[in-house]
């Protein structure tokens, strides 16, 4: 997770619309260019734009300039989905291993009497 | 960004045990349920748990949230590949939420002589499958995965 998190009620709003999500999932895959974000979705660019403006301001995508198209990256660590599951799968396997030792050595001390 | 779908990591633990006792709490069915399953905490009931200890065996679980980010039923499926009594289990496993399978792994538990004790080391190399099968299940997951990010930035927040 980098440093510059977005705020949890300005990504809840980002991620709240359904072209939203569709645009973040689109950019896991790698930059695109705003007509490549636009192209699925049956809408008006300035409509489109406005989503694509909601995102960047929520800090989940960045976009810049390069010669006269304008591209789109997901910033880095602001929706890693994949580092925080195994985050969570990690704690998970941890607090049951700390019951394991438990357990065992329970049964340990009472094999022993 | 390239998001982040494969991952290994490994867990230590050293015990006041006997090698035996230990790989005990692996094989043995009403023994791995007192700390696999019911170390899981109050808010998770189990629906189903089995355990068949033998290559080509299977362990199902089926615990379900009832409420909270990731409500709902929560499915592992095991089937151990290889198993040497005191020393190594290796199983793959998967889980899903609602019956979408949103990871699969590949776990390897190696137990060693320590100190008069057990050294267990868990070694587990994940792929994760973010959201993307189908409309339900997209909506789904991205309910789960917000509550994983909201409760990483309290962390944080915490820290």
């Amino acid at each position: 997770m980098g440093n510059h998190q977005p705020g949890l009620d300005a990504l809840y709003h980002a991620m709240s619309d359904a072209t939203r999500r569709a645009v973040v999932e689109q950019l896991q895959g790698g930059p695109a260019s705003v007509s490549e974000l636009a192209a699925p979705h049956p809408m008006a660019l300035p409509t489109f734009m406005k989503h694509l403006q909601v995102l960047e301001r929520s800090g989940v995508i960045r976009s810049e300039k390069q010669g006269r198209v304008r591209v789109c990256h997901l910033k880095p660590g602001a929706l890693d989905v994949g580092e925080a599951w195994f985050r969570k799968q990690r704690a998970r396997m941890e607090r049951r291993l700390d019951r394991l030792v438990e357990v065992v050595e329970e049964l340990e001390r009472r094999g022993r009497k | 960004m390239t998001a982040n779908l494969q991952e290994t990591f490994t867990i230590e633990r050293e015990l006041r045990a006997c090698r035996a006792h230990v790989f005990a709490a692996w094989s043995q069915g009403d023994f791995k349920r007192r700390w696999f399953v019911e170390g899981d905490g109050p808010q998770w009931s189990t629906r189903a748990y089995q355990l068949d200890f033998r290559v080509g065996g299977w362990e199902r679980g089926s615990f379900v949230l009832n409420e909270g980010p990731g409500a709902g039923e929560h499915r592992n499926e095991s089937v151990y590949l290889d198993i040497v009594p005191g020393e190594r289990i290796v199983y793959a496993y998967t889980m899903a939420l609602d019956g979408r399978i949103h990871s699969a792994s590949l776990a390897t538990v190696l137990f060693a002589d320590h100190n008069g004790g057990t050294r267990l080391r868990y070694t587990e190399q994940g792929a994760f499958f973010p959201p993307s099968d189908c409309a339900a299940g997209r909506e789904q997951g991205w309910v789960v995965l917000l509550g994983y990010l909201q409760r990483e930035l309290e962390r944080q927040g915490d820290a």
